[in-house]
């Protein structure tokens, strides 16, 4: 074997070595599973990819979330509250990890992409996070437990229009001090003629989840202790109503306005579908960057494509349907939008430095330095690749309707299009939450009950 | 000694120190009273505090002197756990009740409380009439267990706030009302505030 063949396959392994893969075989598999409504199978993967095998600690963010998610919906509350915490921990130290320690990874990840670096959570992660665990607690009936959580959810919901304010500030400066704005308003032009319209991705006022703060509201209305919890549930439920003018949030309003004593009665919330996902979109840069001599150059960027409900609405003792009152796409993409920037002056400068190391090394008199020049080229298509990654086990979407306590104890609910569904509401009356969880219509909706604390 | 102590030598030594500098320390013993630590969270540290304080300021009120020299009889209704932290309250309420009946003023009933009996024995032993195998003389009495005179009630609140970009302010407040169980006046009320101040970058808990 000749010297410039053993070099080739070097610098070949070295390529695909660098070509962190954005979209891994165990994600298709998961996604698979999901799609045919294999829970199981999809929490077996989960578990393996992010969870540790004997004491449930969650080792790999993201599949860490999927897991725990899943668990709940599979009914496996403790387990499922226990790798939320563990995720929990982990979302900890990425918060506070120290920016000097993580320097390497930030260096690597300029020469390959952002796939080598650990999952940074998002703040409707955060947020989902700790809603879920309330969920978890308030069906176990574990009201002590379940009002940390909705405290924290709070938190979390007062820390996000702080970090975003912050944020866009920072990546309005980071265009100009990088000289990146001719670059970066052709790479939108671009964006624009693929179809890609970031204009669109509007947040929710104050970048706030609507879904936490009503469910927030309504545990307090439903659970309230004191005059101060019927204060929160008041609060809550009227920045949810401003929010999303939703009927029945409403009328929820006018309970808590009422007083502490909340008569029996059922409300139907329903986590409908799969929440939006990213898709990889890769486009050519603006020409100023491309020379004769260089093989490739090109950004790889990671776009929203729109998620779906599992049914439209349910109906609920043949009268009443389920509303959307809280849209977890719109959610996603308000937060995405205000990363997309932040996303795509990394990308472009990224390129620069790929791209002018490629240039130069193709201009070079010396044969093999030319030859290196172009296995960088190929290094940098395959390792231009956009982060992907995201929790793909949320909702598309939350709707809830009311009834008044049916007087036979049963309630039947008809997904629409779907199989119907008989829940044996509790013996004593009171106010409850039938909580119905379908990620797609190839899975049987999970129905569980949230009783109230003021009925045991 | 140049020979011994050579560059090499001495980088040698150098990276070994640093090496011990990396090293894990094992367990060790903190002393409570001259920790200075502080974490975000409540801590053993702010129970000890705060009850400490509650109770000798409640040792320190003239209403909760029983005017036959004895002790008042108190019920722990529970305090509710208003915070982003999941900490047992009993934490606080033990300290409390172990210093009251320390004081010599107070004794804590077990038997009647607003969410069922702490301890169940009481009403449990008094089944023990019928049971062939008990000596019937020593079975409990009814009419023998004595109501409380005064109920102990509180919350825990926590309220987090911005400082600046870099900093939070972590407020907790303990609560603690005592109801006279005869009229249903608060007797005794304390707000005993804990506040914190660190890094903002992660959630307080």
């Amino acid at each position: 074997m000749n010297n410039k063949i053993k070099r080739f396959i070097f610098c070949s392994g070295i390529v695909f070595t660098l070509a962190a893969c954005s979209n891994p075989p165990s994600r298709q598999n998961f996604d698979y599973s999901l799609s045919q409504g294999q829970l199981e199978l999809a929490q077996k993967i989960a578990l393996e990819e992010g969870v540790s095998s004997d004491v449930d600690i969650a080792t790999e963010l993201l599949w860490s979330l999927e897991a725990g998610t899943l668990l709940r919906m599979n009914s496996e509350l403790d387990r499922s509250t226990k790798v939320f915490d563990t995720s929990e921990t982990l979302i900890k130290e990425n918060e506070t990890q120290n920016l000097a320690a993580s320097g390497f990874s930030q260096a690597a990840s300029m020469v390959v992409n952002d796939n080598i670096m650990g999952y940074t959570p998002r703040v409707y992660d955060r947020v989902m996070v700790n809603t879920y665990k309330a969920l978890n607690f308030w069906q176990q009936a574990n009201f002590t437990d379940a009002r940390v959580e909705w405290n924290r959810v709070d938190d979390r919901q007062r820390r996000a229009a702080e970090y975003f304010s912050k944020e866009i500030n920072a990546q309005k400066s980071s265009v100009k001090s990088n000289n990146l704005g001719e670059t970066y308003s052709g790479a939108m032009e671009r964006l624009g003629d693929s179809g890609v319209d970031v204009a669109k991705w509007a947040p929710y006022d104050g970048y706030i989840n609507p879904a936490s703060l009503y469910l927030h509201g309504l545990y307090f209305l439903i659970n309230n202790e004191s005059a101060a919890d019927l204060s929160k549930a008041k609060e809550s439920l009227k920045r949810a109503y401003a929010l999303t003018r939703s009927k029945q949030i409403r009328a929820d309003l006018n309970l808590a306005n009422g007083g502490r004593k909340v008569a029996p009665g059922v409300w139907i919330v329903f986590e409908n579908g799969t929440a939006t996902h990213k898709v990889e979109r890769r486009i050519d840069l603006p020409l100023f960057l491309v020379t004769s001599r260089v093989v490739y150059t090109g950004i790889a960027l990671p776009v929203l494509e729109s998620g779906s409900p599992a049914y439209p609405y349910l109906s609920v003792n043949g009268g009443r349907q389920t509303e959307s009152f809280a849209n977890m796409d719109k959610i996603i993409q308000g937060e995405f939008k205000t990363e997309f920037t932040g996303i795509l002056i990394k990308e472009l400068t990224r390129a620069v430095l790929k791209t002018a190391a490629q240039a130069s090394m193709r201009n070079s008199d010396n044969k093999t330095v030319r030859l290196l020049g172009a296995l960088t080229g190929i290094a940098q298509a395959v390792t231009t690749q956009a982060d992907i990654r995201s929790w793909h086990t949320l909702p598309y979407e939350f709707q809830v309707t009311y009834v008044k306590w049916p007087k036979d104890g049963q309630l039947q609910i008809n997904p629409s299009g779907g199989a119907a569904i008989q829940v044996d509401l509790p013996a004593t009356p009171q106010p409850v939450v039938v909580y119905v969880r379908a990620l797609n219509a190839n899975t049987v909706p999970q129905v569980n009950l949230l009783t109230s604390k003021n009925a045991i | 000694m140049m020979k011994i102590l050579n560059k090499k030598t001495l980088l040698a030594a150098a990276v070994a120190f640093s090496l011990v500098g990396c090293a894990e320390q094992g367990a060790y013993y903190v002393d409570s009273k001259n920790d200075s630590v502080a974490v975000m969270g409540l801590d053993y540290k702010d129970f000890e505090m705060a009850a400490t304080n509650m109770v000798d300021d409640m040792l320190s009120s003239d209403l909760l002197v029983h005017p036959q020299g004895g002790r008042y009889v108190l019920t722990v209704t529970g305090i509710v756990n208003d915070t982003n932290q999941r900490i047992d309250t009993d934490q606080l309420t033990k300290k409390i009740r172990t210093s009251l009946l320390n004081s010599g003023r107070f004794v804590v009933t077990t038997a009647i409380n607003a969410n069922g009996p702490e301890d169940e024995m009481t009403r449990k032993v008094r089944e023990l009439r019928k049971s062939k195998m008990v000596n019937q003389k020593t079975v409990k009495k009814d009419g023998r267990v004595i109501a409380p005179d005064f109920s102990l009630t509180g919350k825990i609140i926590q309220q987090n706030q911005r400082v600046n970009s870099s900093t939070q302010q972590v407020e907790y407040y303990f609560q603690l009302t005592l109801t006279n169980l005869d009229d249903g006046l608060a007797y005794w009320e304390k707000e005993y505030p804990i506040i914190k101040r660190g890094d903002n970058r992660t959630a307080s808990w």
